[in-house]
């Protein structure tokens, strides 16, 4: 018993050790944005005197404000898009039964296997040749259908009882309304695994959005942090830290709320 | 009137995977119609098949005397209710019974509230209303399942295997609820089970299946007594019919080194597969009883009967008594049986074999 205590001991303190050497970054990042500019260049680890000051300097004389509305719009848009193309195409290669529909499901699962970054540059000169460079359908029509989504709520889908297909069936009900009313009501935890997922990654993403936005018109917060960082000449260290917080509150609001669902749909179907 | 006729339906899957053949047969309306068979004899497809969930790869379905082989499901006038009940987990009761009318456009909302209220009358439902699926016991979601099928007042309703989920006891309830609302809104009800108890206290008529064909079509007590072959005979009725192969001896059955019958017919051939129910099996004889001096191995006592085992050569035979009986096992004792409580089957086709006057006596049994 008490050799377990000590190897339980000896477990936690090393997972603290871990957790702190993983946070740091974080952890400084938020001391930094609590100290006024001259302790930040004293070098200092921990704030002498509290400030809130970099805040509110980063919500008012940048553009933080204007980054974070777009990122939400496109956030928002390219959840929005994914929950609904993905469910539409989950269903397609369920319910309804054709002949074919193996293959192209096959088909459709394969495109999995091209890299993001070999379709960056067919998809720029699209977007480009479209006239959309710098507004928001750049940022989010590439990324409204996709795969991934399809297929787990595909799996999803497929675990629904045949039966309620067939009672439905009879009783006549088309597909839009089995789909409405039964479908998505019975998947919404696949359905929210999928919201926050895509949502975090949109939130998150950097290569496009630099590509595809050239002034600050559309322009998100992981984009306009990087801005911020290369344009002054002097960095307001502080600033940018407290900006960088800033953007990560979302994305942890988001995570904390899915965070359940997440878990739950992840792994459904793997046990039970 | 006949409501569902089916004319030489067979199933096949892939092009070479038959499972059904040959399937004739009618309901008529206001029937309580049971498929009944061992799993995999191809019942529920039958059923599936007249819902229009599953094609008819030959021959033809009537549905109320209107070919139906490609009517959509809901084109065919029918409720169903399903093994596991197929009801929506997020909805309440009331949307559960509600959604299979809630989407036609000719009913006004108070007649289908009026439906609902008569529906869930009937299922004794009514304080269940705003529960969902999840907060019901096993027999209540089978009567919301119920419920659904009725609120529909589609003339035909069909059941697959719809008491398979409950315990005995409730499943002895449901059987005689289910047998009542049948009756009392003349449903035409087809009604598919493996439970040859089921069948025999429910069904008007029934249907027995084996390997994809049809074995006999009759009234439950017709098919009791007179069984078409080995297999209708040993299916209906428990424990099983006992049967035994007989050769035949100067123009008699020999049963067992001491007991032998006169055939009631010529026979054909050397010898007969002979079958006898276990009540037949008597502790006293009459006179002309043939006697058989057995061996017990098993006694099971159930208190209103007892069931006595015994080894017929390499046959183990049961005889079922009335009341309680204290038999030791490995005792010998006697037990009787009238040589006309006796059934001779084919030892080839396995068919019944009946007299020419028999035959004739029971006129119209179908057969």
């Amino acid at each position: 018993m008490k050799k377990r205590m000590g190897t339980k001991l000896i477990l936690y303190i090393l997972l603290i050790l871990a957790a702190l050497l993983v946070g740091s970054p974080l952890l400084l990042g938020l001391s930094l944005s609590l100290m006024p500019q001259n302790e930040i260049l004293a070098g200092q680890y921990l704030p002498k005197t509290f400030s809130l000051q970099n805040y509110l300097q980063a919500f008012q004389s940048t553009q933080l404000v204007h980054y974070l509305i777009n990122s939400l719009i496109v956030s928002l848009a390219v959840m929005i898009g994914q929950l609904l193309l993905s469910s539409l195409a989950a269903y397609a290669f369920v319910f309804p039964k054709f002949r074919g529909q193996q293959l192209c499901f096959y088909l459709f699962i394969s495109t999995m296997m091209i890299p993001f970054e070999a379709q960056i540059i067919p998809n720029f000169q699209t977007i480009r040749d479209l006239n959309w460079l710098n507004t928001y359908p750049a940022l989010v029509i590439p990324f409204v259908a996709s795969v991934f989504g399809t297929f787990l709520l595909r799996q999803n889908f497929k675990q629904l009882p045949n039966e309620l297909k067939e009672a439905s069936d009879i009783i006549g009900l088309s597909h839009w309304t089995y789909y409405l009313k039964i479908v998505l009501p019975m998947s919404k935890v696949s359905l929210v695994t999928l919201g926050t997922y895509s949502f975090l990654t949109t939130w998150n993403m950097y290569l496009w959005p630099l590509l595809a936005s050239t002034n600050d018109a559309v322009r998100t917060v992981q984009i306009g942090l990087k801005q911020m960082q290369s344009q002054e000449t002097l960095n307001q260290w502080g600033v940018i830290m407290a900006c960088a917080i800033t953007i990560a509150i979302p994305t942890l609001l988001v995570l904390f709320l899915g965070q359940k669902h997440l878990q739950k749909g992840l792994t459904e179907g793997a046990i039970k | 009137m006949t409501q569902i006729e089916m004319k030489a339906v067979s199933k096949t899957y892939n092009k070479k995977n038959t499972v059904l053949k040959g399937i004739d047969f009618s309901v008529e309306k206001g029937e309580f119609f049971i498929l009944v068979g061992p799993s995999g004899c191809g019942k529920s497809t039958i059923l599936r098949m007249i819902a229009g969930l599953e094609e008819i790869s030959e021959g033809q379905l009537f549905i109320a005397n209107r070919l139906a082989n490609d009517l959509l499901p809901k084109e065919r006038q029918i409720s169903m209710v399903f093994q596991n009940y197929a009801l929506y987990p997020h909805m309440t009761v009331k949307e559960n019974v509600l959604f299979g009318i809630g989407h036609l456009k000719n009913l006004s909302k108070a007649e289908k509230e009026k439906r609902l209220a008569k529906a869930l009358e009937l299922v004794q439902l009514q304080e269940y209303l705003h529960r969902k699926p999840r907060e019901l016991s096993g027999g209540q979601r089978q009567r919301v399942a119920l419920a659904r099928a009725i609120v529909s007042e589609a003339p035909i309703c069909l059941m697959d295997e719809p008491l398979s989920n409950l315990d005995a006891k409730l499943r002895a309830q449901m059987r005689t609820e289910i047998r009542q609302l049948q009756q009392r809104l003349g449903l035409t009800l087809i009604y598919v089970t493996h439970d040859q108890v089921e069948a025999m206290t429910m069904g008007d008529r029934i249907m027995i299946l084996n390997e994809g064909s049809v074995q006999q079509i009759g009234r439950p007590i017709d098919i009791y007594n007179h069984p078409a072959n080995t297999f209708v005979a040993s299916f209906i009725g428990s424990p099983q019919m006992n049967m035994i192969e007989a050769p035949i001896m100067d123009n008699d059955l020999k049963i067992s080194t001491n007991a032998s019958v006169q055939l009631p017919f010529s026979p054909e051939k050397s010898k007969y597969l002979v079958g006898v129910r276990p009540e037949k099996l008597k502790p006293q004889g009459e006179t002309g009883d043939l006697i058989l001096k057995v061996f017990i191995n098993t006694v099971e006592q159930l208190g209103n009967e007892t069931i006595l085992g015994f080894q017929m050569r390499d046959q183990q035979w049961k005889a079922k008594w009335n009341g309680q009986w204290t038999v030791q096992p490995d005792e010998r004792i006697s037990v009787y049986l009238s040589p006309k409580d006796l059934y001779y089957f084919d030892v080839d086709s396995r068919e019944q074999v009946v007299s020419s006057q028999e035959q004739w006596q029971r006129g119209g049994v179908t057969v």
